[in-house]
């Protein structure tokens, strides 16, 4: 028995450096990019440049990226202010023994953006953030439980990590699920727990893996905040994906409810590693009771650059450029599978579509067509939302629904 | 949801999990049917049946087309999942009850003891000798384990119940070596024909990468990048399916 042969585009490079990781490299590539959640064989492993909405993979082979670094990158790759901004501070320093006066301004910055918050703090990744924003809700209540969406992602952490390596049973004593918009559940699980609940932790709206995106219903979020006030509960938004994307002012103002803290992280430095928590006066006592720190967390180049990105997100309208650009291509893939006859079901905010085919809950037709767009060098993740960025102008998507045509040729010569 | 005592876990996987593939053993694998061939009588069948579990039955059948006749049928009734382990594990003295076919009882019996033998002789040998039969009965085996265990085990169970419902297809080449299903309440298996398209269909490319899965020496997503392993469809119900897998040496001991 053999491998199947590659496909004849297949990077050659990038499988050869996955060889070699592979040796080297638990997995090869290990969590959210590895290939074993796209399709292996199919898709580029390796990029090695990137400029507004394309890269270039290790055999130089070039993608539009609709999935922007699986989020961060909102106002293209290589930004120029965002770049200058990070430039102009690394070259006066990044890792100090002390903040960089930039950290107040970020946090003074990011306070003014949205609405309900006082205070920020600021991690590397969006998992310290949500990790940190249940403690902060335990030490503030004294309660243990913690209620969260069924299949949502809040990070890699034991409590959260949709992984099982690893985990011991007590990791999760304390965490406990709903389906998302089940308002009954989420009842009769105050109900039961209400007077152990520490806090709700929630994704703006549902947006999990190997699913289609689910909005909030209209009674959704009143009956989250009613319920967490009720008793005594904290309301954790967890905004690393979306946020900056749907509103300029945090996701909770998209839908027109107030969390009591919010996590961000992806879109807040087009790329640059930071995120942050932003939370309500009345838990900054027990906000500042639980420990926070990490080698880099004070890194002020990135700080300057979630500095230079937000004022941008702000300054050029990114919101209504990314949702515009998001109806442009959703449109547009709609018309071409009527046109192909192979139907497509599109959900969540038009800049963060989740696409997959019609009548295929498994996602393996969906993996055949996604294979096929990235050899015409469409980067269409098959069953992750995509992420759209400022740099997807009219030109850009025209381009991608040229190419995407060309997909859908070659996938219904497949299916015939 | 009531889970199984350990002794009622272990007994449904000798029924629903170790017979099966020991039929395979016998059906479809030269060492097996070389165990049976000194039998003189190849027209009977054995039934299992344990008090608050079920039955299974083993069909040892090489009959023309023409016989008509039925099988001599030993029908062994086993009081509790305890007597029922302690023939398969060897541990004290346990005589089932013959419900029918007594006079099976000391012929026979010995007859599918020494065949188990044979099959615990394989899978706990020198790994080096006959591996790829080895492994391709406990990958079997592990597949019928998972769908008892995410029936009988609460660990198991917790694991599936937050998936979606689907069948997984595990294969070896072409080969398929057996399928899992889940329906969001309850757990299936087979080694034959699937009762549905598959989910999500795992396919090893060889043999020596099922052993190293197997083994828990496998790098898996080293193996899925590298197209050693092909993973299509709804790869998480596979995944937590593998999981389940994992656990069933902690009650069969290869």
């Amino acid at each position: 028995m053999n491998k199947p042969p590659l496909q004849p585009s297949f990077p050659k490079a990038s499988m050869a450096l996955f060889e070699r990781a592979a040796k080297v490299v638990p997995g090869g590539i290990y969590g959210h990019a590895s290939p074993a959640l796209t399709v292996p064989g199919a898709f580029p492993y390796y990029a090695v440049r990137a400029e507004g909405c394309r890269y270039w993979d290790a055999d130089g082979v070039e993608y539009l990226d609709f999935m922007c670094g699986y989020g961060p990158i909102i106002l293209g790759h290589n930004h120029a202010g965002v770049e200058d901004a990070a430039a102009h501070q690394r070259r006066l320093g990044d890792c100090f023994n002390h903040p960089a006066p930039v950290m107040v301004e970020l946090a003074e910055y990011m306070v003014s953006l949205v609405d309900f918050a006082d205070w920020a703090v600021f991690g590397k990744n969006g998992s310290d953030m949500t990790t940190w924003a249940v403690q902060v809700a335990r030490e503030f209540t004294g309660r243990k439980k913690i209620l969260k969406a069924s299949g949502a992602y809040h990070g890699k952490d034991a409590w959260c990590s949709p992984g099982h390596g690893g985990l011991i049973e007590e990791d999760r004593r304390h965490i406990h699920n709903f389906r998302w918009n089940d308002l009954d559940a989420l009842e009769s699980w105050f109900k039961t727990h209400g007077e152990q609940a520490a806090a709700v932790i929630l994704t703006p709206y549902h947006h999990p893996a190997f699913g289609d995106s689910e909005m909030p219903s209209q009674e959704f979020w009143p009956t989250v905040r009613r319920l967490c006030d009720k008793h005594g509960a904290l309301l954790i938004l967890d905004d690393v994906r979306a946020g900056f994307r749907l509103h300029g002012g945090g996701s909770h103002r998209f839908f027109g409810f107030e969390p009591d803290i919010s996590c961000y992280c992806k879109a807040i430095a087009n790329g640059y590693p930071i995120s942050a928590a932003l939370g309500r006066k009345e838990f900054k006592a027990a906000a500042s009771r639980v420990f926070l720190t990490g080698s880099y967390w004070n890194g002020a180049v990135a700080m300057s650059a979630a500095l230079a990105c937000l004022q941008t997100l702000e300054k050029e309208k990114a919101i209504e450029k990314m949702a515009a650009a998001g109806e442009m291509l959703r449109d547009g893939l709609l018309a071409l599978a009527s046109k192909f006859n192979s139907p497509l079901v599109i959900s969540g905010p038009p800049s963060m579509p989740s696409v997959r085919l019609a009548h295929d809950d498994n996602f393996e037709r969906t993996q055949e067509f996604c294979a096929i767009a990235a050899r015409e060098g469409l980067f269409f993740h098959p069953h992750h939302n995509w992420f759209l960025s400022v740099a997807h102008d009219g030109a850009a998507i025209t381009e991608s629904l040229r190419r995407a045509e060309r997909a859908f040729v070659s996938f219904k010569s497949t299916v015939s | 949801m009531d889970f199984c005592s350990h002794d009622t876990l272990l007994a449904r996987l000798h029924m629903e999990a170790l017979l099966p593939v020991i039929r395979f053993f016998i059906e479809e694998t030269p060492e097996g049917k070389a165990v049976t061939e000194s039998w003189q009588d190849w027209h009977w069948e054995m039934r299992w049946h344990v008090m608050g579990i079920g039955k299974t039955t083993l069909l040892f059948d090489r009959a023309t087309v023409g016989v008509a006749c039925q099988p001599r049928r030993l029908h062994l009734l086993f009081l509790s999942p305890f007597q029922l382990n302690s023939i398969f594990l060897k541990k004290g003295f346990s005589l089932p009850l013959p419900l029918s076919g007594f006079s099976l009882l000391f012929s026979h019996l010995p007859r599918f003891q020494s065949l188990a033998d044979q099959f615990e002789k394989i899978m706990r040998g020198n790994r080096h000798e006959n591996a790829p039969l080895r492994c391709l009965l406990a990958i079997k085996t592990a597949i019928l384990s998972a769908a008892v265990l995410a029936e009988c085990e609460q660990e198991s169970h917790d694991l599936i119940s937050g998936c979606t419902p689907g069948l997984a297809l595990f294969k070896l080449g072409q080969t398929n070596l057996g399928w899992i299903r889940w329906d969001g309440r309850h757990a299936t298996g087979g080694l034959d024909t699937l009762p549905e398209p598959p989910t999500v269909t795992v396919s090893f490319t060889s043999t020596a990468l099922l052993q190293a899965a197997l083994d828990g020496q496998l790098d898996q997503l080293a193996a899925v990048g590298l197209c050693d392993i092909q993973v299509c469809g709804l790869a998480p119900l596979a995944d937590v399916f593998g999981l389940i897998m994992d656990r069933a040496n902690k009650y069969l001991q290869p």
